[in-house]
């Protein structure tokens, strides 16, 4: 049986279980800026793309998990009291530029935001779907300069018929802070990362760690990732083949001189590629550990002007499981793997670009 | 007295048999190394994309990548981005299975404005499954071609397994696969930096 999309029920739902007073679906038609309006001071559009096999084990279909979260999402803005832009006018915009990804930002996108939404910030979430929980990453990326304000990500298991519940707790996780977003500290711009061993995904959500690191450094000024696969994009250029004119073309569009390139290995058992969104398999269940078994992370600070890797650094985080107090045992997922290595490569990269250009 | 010199006497004994069991199971290297070059010109590398010969899909990257960080960690020579490495091999239409040419080595060179391509091949990479226990094993050949002439002036074969004597003694079973593979890099750069 199927779950009968109620919308509102679950906002309400979702503002109670979130305790935050104001959080009710209710109190978004009073705080929402129409399309074509003039722009109010913080105003904020949302957005939402769902990745991996989103109806695997869950009981209800794509569309219903979609507007369930957008839904929720909303009720989330509304409770920090900032106005809502036009959520009919930012799918338009969403349609237009045909934004498939949160992964990829044409900047003429966030520019129809700022100046047709009128939004000042785009709150982007990314739901992932798979292996029996959701993944959710929320970033609040700036319309006007593409700062990146904050990314979280955040994981939770999908009990058998209580998804919403489930969505609610990885949406709360997620939701990004909205401060950050005119701070005027040096730029740092990070590289969508590379994944071996590992699905495309992996790879972003890697990324996402060591972002969500770099974003509490409020005396730099981070730039999204996904800014500069837009800007590539748009160019028609690959930021995997990094050429001297797509270094030229970042440091132009940005004003940077250093890029971080971020790359993640699986040392898996066999040479498949881990996907964050399969199921595992039963032996590698069976065996207790890690399905990435053991990962290593890397940064590495590309100069642009001259194309040379200035520094790099590595951690390994292992995949093996760990026995806590009363002989419990952990395995880690994938996500806390990665997050443990973002932990601690980050203090060496800040300690690097502190350090003076050579 | 004469007991105390005969203890001394058997416990060095001892201490040498061990290391020696130690030493004979790290990394086998094999490597030359041109003599009429200069390594000291060479400031500036590009790590062209390893070769594969292992069943392992990913074997190549995985070591390439653990290469690439101890080359940086050796502060003895500039990288170029792996980015801009590959941008340029596809603009010179070279297959990544191919080997390459003194005169392609020189035009890469002189494209990428490097004073040395480093090359890497993956020949083993995995559990070694023929001895009593499981061990993880990796075997790789890593190359240097300086790019005024295209010519090999370094070559390093080196195999690394994971089982050691200390671990035997000791417990603990074989290493990791990472360990392995960076123990393979390292014993192979020691012979060039």
């Amino acid at each position: 049986m199927r779950i009968v999309p109620g919308s509102r029920l679950l906002c309400a739902v979702a503002g109670l279980l979130l305790a935050t007073g104001a959080g009710a679906a209710g109190d978004a038609p009073d705080t929402l800026v129409a399309a074509g309006q003039a722009p109010r001071p913080g105003t904020i559009a949302i957005m939402l793309h769902i990745e991996g096999d989103p109806v695997a084990g869950l009981e209800a279909d794509v569309a219903t998990v979609r507007r369930t979260a957008l839904d929720m999402i909303a009720a989330m803005v509304g409770a920090t009291d900032q106005p809502l832009a036009d959520r009919a006018a930012t799918e338009e915009l969403v349609h237009r530029f045909r934004v498939r990804s949160a992964a990829s930002l044409p900047p003429a996108f966030l520019s129809g935001l700022r100046d047709e939404v009128g939004a000042e910030t785009l709150v982007a979430f990314t739901l992932l779907s798979g292996d029996g929980r959701f993944t959710a990453t929320g970033r609040s990326v700036a319309t006007g300069t593409g700062r990146l304000a904050d990314i979280r990500i955040a994981e939770a298991p999908v009990p058998t018929g209580r998804w919403q519940h489930a969505l609610v707790d990885v949406l709360r996780d997620a939701m990004p802070s909205l401060r950050n977003l005119t701070g005027k500290g040096a730029a740092l711009l990070v590289l969508p990362g590379t994944g071996i061993g590992l699905d495309a995904l992996a790879a972003r959500q890697a990324t996402t760690c060591l972002l969500a690191e770099a974003v509490r450094d409020t005396s730099r000024r981070v730039l999204d990732p996904a800014l500069a696969t837009g800007v590539a994009l748009a160019d028609g250029r690959d930021l995997t083949r990094l050429d001297r004119g797509g270094r030229d073309l970042l440091a132009q569009a940005f004003g940077v001189a250093l890029a971080v390139e971020a790359e993640v290995v699986s040392f898996g058992r066999d040479g498949s590629a881990v996907a964050v969104a399969a199921p595992p398999e039963p032996e590698d269940a069976a065996a207790g550990a890690s399905e990435a078994g053991d990962l290593t992370m890397t940064w590495r600070v590309l100069d642009l002007g001259t194309g040379r890797v200035r520094a790099a650094d590595s951690v390994l985080a292992p995949g093996a499981p760990h026995t806590g107090w009363f002989g419990l045992t952990h395995t880690p997922t994938l996500l806390e793997q990665m997050r443990k290595g973002a932990d601690q490569l980050w203090p060496n990269l800040q300690r690097l670009l502190e350090e003076p250009t050579p | 007295m004469k007991y105390t010199r005969n203890a001394a006497l058997g416990l060095a004994t001892a201490l040498v048999v061990l290391c020696s069991l130690a030493a004979g199971c790290g990394p086998r290297a094999s490597q030359y190394i041109r003599e009429d070059v200069d390594f000291s010109f060479i400031r500036r590398v590009a790590i062209f994309p390893f070769y594969n010969l292992t069943q392992d899909t990913f074997a190549a990257q995985r070591v390439q990548s653990i290469f690439v960080t101890e080359v940086l960690k050796t502060g003895q020579v500039e990288v170029a981005d792996r980015g801009e490495t590959l941008a340029i091999v596809s603009e010179m239409k070279i297959a990544p299975d191919r080997v390459m040419s003194p005169e392609q080595v020189m035009e890469l060179g002189k494209r990428l404005q490097v004073d040395g391509v480093f090359f890497g091949t993956v020949e083993e990479y995995g559990t070694e499954r023929s001895a009593h226990d499981p061990a993880q094993v990796v075997t790789s050949v890593y190359q240097l071609h300086e790019t005024q002439t295209g010519r090999l002036v370094w070559s390093s074969q080196t195999r690394t397994d994971g089982t050691s004597v200390m671990r035997k003694l000791f417990g603990g079973g074989t290493a990791g696969i990472f360990d392995v593979a960076r123990a393979n890099v390292r014993a192979a750069l020691e012979t060039l930096f």
